[in-house]
């Protein structure tokens, strides 16, 4: 045979089918979560720029450091780590499926050949034990049977387990698998909340990443928040009751606790926070010159306008601001001025006067109401990552608990009786095998023995 | 309560079952490695119980929940996990010796888990995130993944010990009599990585269930997740190094050490990085 110089292409393939390769990728995905767990991910910039500097920042930036696990160089060490285990499936596969159907030769040749060997001599004559060994071999290793009778021997071959040698190949699909589920989970699905106060509707919510709204195609609506607690004041469960309305009508009400979470339309709804905020908020307007005071109401979602002050638009609601009591906080902008943080406490109905503006504004009444805070997610790709994490424990169980163990027999016609040859073969796990023959030797023995 | 007794004297009588293992060895008495073994298997019955009992209580305090879900909790399950692994070690390969090597773990562990100052072993309801069914699962399979991973590195270290001595044989000798064959020993370092790494797997897998029922995402890079997959990855690199390269029982046993440091920075790691979802008691 002479040696065939490699083509480039084959190089390449050769490389990205090399274990070698997936040695250094693994140990590469690795090193980068290592570093991953020592920098911070997903701090605020100005968090590293103050430990880092404005060089070290810059390098570190530039290289996607705060934000490693979705840095297109990372994603780029997973994408070589697919195409690593598709190529070296590719190339092994049908070496493989070689072994797996190799034609079996039933000559005394084998018996150099194999790893274990046994031997028992049994003084009944050949004819006698014939029946029973091909029945004690079929029943043991049922797969691909195979004999050679003759008056002088019987050859016989058995297997099992074989599918043992596929167990890689099913363990590195799943890999693939939970790859393309987690892939087209980032690609078409959303991660967002909600935020809905009791009695409140709405079929829009923030997407996480980029705060932009997004159309659900259908509204929710907040029935009822409630919280309760343990005895000891730790929380015991936080549940929301929720419509579906679609079209107008009323098409489901489900409940949404933690861990139990309620999924519509391929998007699902997760308890995630909650608190309390202010309802039908009413306010004192008076002149600062002097005069009666007016009341107002504000309405707590829209800009409401007050004569004299501006647009008025709730921005926050304090049950307990700094410990004086509930406060609200307002936006108000006054013309083509920027809108001005106002803060009124119920207790302190005198401490808009520090604001000198024209009118001294006070908080007069309101409600308390329960708003609760809701992921909004949707992942058509969950599915594929829980069958890929199914196969993988299917895959590492018949990989290491199975094994592919093959046995031949050779029985000989003595003057005195039979000689029994067993030799095995087997792909793992051979101290296992070796115990597994020594019992089918003693067995043999014991019924034919007995049977004289 | 009850389990904590119980739990204190199951601390004090892995001491004993240490020291008979240690004596076993000392005066050379195969009858007190056999009475060790004994006592380990009580000892480890009483362990078990005092594991229900705590389970049982806090349903009788109103608030019932498995008792895997503190640090305290999840401390006393480890040496519960290590212990059995260590014993069906024992039973399969008829080393009694190793006790020596492994007993001590336990013992610590539980002496560490009953007297820091930082542990409370109070009984104390679930906050809404942890009650759920996959996070049962996760612990418990989690902790079986530990203790093969652990298993796996006292053997290892017995194998480097080994090798100084690789001669003597199984009879004679003190370091004939303490430890296993070189080969035994390697085959025995495959087999408990293999265990840790199915279990791992399985633990990685019901987490991921867990997180994206309570959160909505299955994976999110926090901390504690990325050290558990580090570990995954690490014994990944050892297994397919070992079969397609053919490294030697000396690399595997120095990687498995490797490894599992990184199981321990993974179960008590997150003290020193940033706090994430796992942080116990924290969320
Ligand atoms: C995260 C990714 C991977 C996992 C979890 C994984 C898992 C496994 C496991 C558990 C085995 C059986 C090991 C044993 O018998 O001791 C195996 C075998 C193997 N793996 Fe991987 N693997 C991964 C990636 C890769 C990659 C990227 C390659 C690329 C070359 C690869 C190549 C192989 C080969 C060649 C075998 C041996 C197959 C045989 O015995 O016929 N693996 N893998």
């Amino acid at each position: 045979m002479s040696i065939k110089k490699k083509s480039i292409g084959e190089h390449v393939f050769d490389f990205f089918a090399s274990v070698r390769l997936s040695l250094i990728l693994l140990a590469g995905v690795a090193a980068v979560s290592i570093l991953g767990t020592l920098i911070p991910q997903g701090e605020e910039p100005e968090v590293y720029a103050q430990y880092l500097g404005p060089r070290l920042f810059d390098v570190f930036e530039s290289l996607g450091f705060f934000d490693m696990y979705h840095a297109p160089w990372f994603l780029f060490i997973l994408l070589l780590l697919a195409l690593n285990l598709i190529g070296c499936s590719l190339k092994r596969f049908p070496k493989t499926m070689g072994i797996l159907k190799a034609p079996i030769r039933l000559d005394e040749g084998v018996f150099k050949k194999e790893e274990f060997h046994y031997q028992i001599k049994l003084d009944a004559p050949l004819e006698r034990v014939k029946t029973f060994l091909t029945d004690v071999v079929a029943k043991h290793y049922p797969n691909r049977p195979a004999q050679d009778d003759s008056p002088e021997k019987l050859m016989l071959y058995g297997e099992k387990g074989g599918l043992s040698r596929l167990g890689p190949y099913i363990i590195h699909t799943s890999v693939l698998l939970i790859f393309l589920g987690a892939f087209i989970g980032t690609r078409w699905g959303f991660e967002g909340r909600l935020t809905l106060s009791e009695g409140e509707r709405s079929g829009v919510i923030r997407l996480k990443q980029t705060d932009m709204p997004k159309e659900l195609g259908f509204s929710v609506k907040c029935d009822k928040f409630s919280v309760s607690f343990y005895e000891n004041g730790m929380p015991k469960e936080y549940r929301t009751d929720l419509t579906v309305i679609e079209g107008g009508r009323v098409v489901e009400k489900a409940a949404i606790r933690v861990n139990d979470p309620f999924t519509y339309k391929g998007v699902t709804f997760y308890q995630s926070n909650y608190g309390t905020m202010g309802d039908n908020i009413t306010l004192g307007v008076r002149p600062a010159a002097g005069g009666e005071e007016k009341i107002v109401k504000l309405d707590s979602h829209l800009e409401t306008p007050i004569p004299g002050v501006g647009l008025v638009k709730l921005a926050n609601f304090y049950p307990n601001l700094m410990k004086m009591g509930p406060a609200v906080k307002l936006a108000v902008a006054a013309g083509a001025e920027e809108p001005e943080a106002v803060v009124l406490f119920q207790k302190a109905p005198d401490f808009d006067k520090r604001r000198q503006g024209k009118s001294i504004l006070t908080l007069k009444s309101f409600t308390e109401r329960y708003y609760t805070g809701l992921q909004v997610n949707s992942d058509p790709g969950v599915w594929l990552v829980w069958l890929g994490c199914g196969i993988m424990v299917a895959g590492f169980l018949i990989t290491f608990y199975v094994s592919h163990r093959r046995i031949y027999v050779l029985a000989q016609s003595q003057p005195d009786g039979t000689i029994i040859t067993f030799s095995g073969r087997v792909n793992r796990n051979k101290l296992a095998f070796k115990r597994e023959l020594d019992r089918l030797c003693q067995t043999v023995q014991a019924n034919l023995q007995k049977a004289e | 309560m009850a389990s904590s007794y119980i739990l204190s004297a199951v601390t004090f009588a892995y001491l004993i079952c240490a020291t008979l293992y240690l004596f076993s060895l000392v005066f050379k008495k195969s009858f007190l490695a056999l009475l060790a073994t004994v006592i380990t298997w009580i000892t480890l019955g009483g362990h078990t119980l005092g594991i229900i009992l705590r389970w049982v209580e806090s349903y009788q305090l109103g608030f019932g929940h498995a008792p895997f879900s503190n640090l305290y909790e999840s401390l006393v399950f480890f040496a519960w996990t290590i212990t059995l692994v260590y014993l069906l070690v024992e039973r399969k390969t008829g080393h009694r010796a190793m006790g020596v090597f492994v007993i001590p773990i336990s013992f610590l562990t539980l002496a560490y888990a009953s007297f820091s100052p930082d542990i409370s072993s109070k009984i104390v309801p679930l906050i809404p995130a942890l009650k759920s069914n996959w996070l049962i699962a996760h612990v418990i399979t989690c902790f079986l993944g530990y203790a093969g991973f652990a298993t796996s590195c006292g053997l290892s270290l017995m194998f480097l010990l080994r090798m100084n001595h690789a001669e003597i044989g199984p009879q004679d000798g003190f370091w004939g009599r303490l430890i296993p064959l070189s080969q035994t020993l390697e085959e025995l370092i495959y087999q408990t990585i293999l265990i840790g790494f199915l279990f791992l797997t399985i633990g990685i897998g019901t987490g991921a269930i867990w997180a994206h029922t309570a959160w909505g995402t299955y994976w999110s890079w926090d901390p504690k997740e990325t050290w558990s997959l580090i570990t995954w990855l690490i014994y990944a690199f050892i297994l397919h190094g070992r079969m397609a390269r053919g490294w030697s029982g000396k690399t595997m046993a120095i990687l498995s050490l490797v490894g599992f440091m990184a199981v321990l920075f993974t179960y008590l790691g997150d003290k020193y990085l940033a706090p994430g979802l796992h942080s116990y008691g924290a969320k």
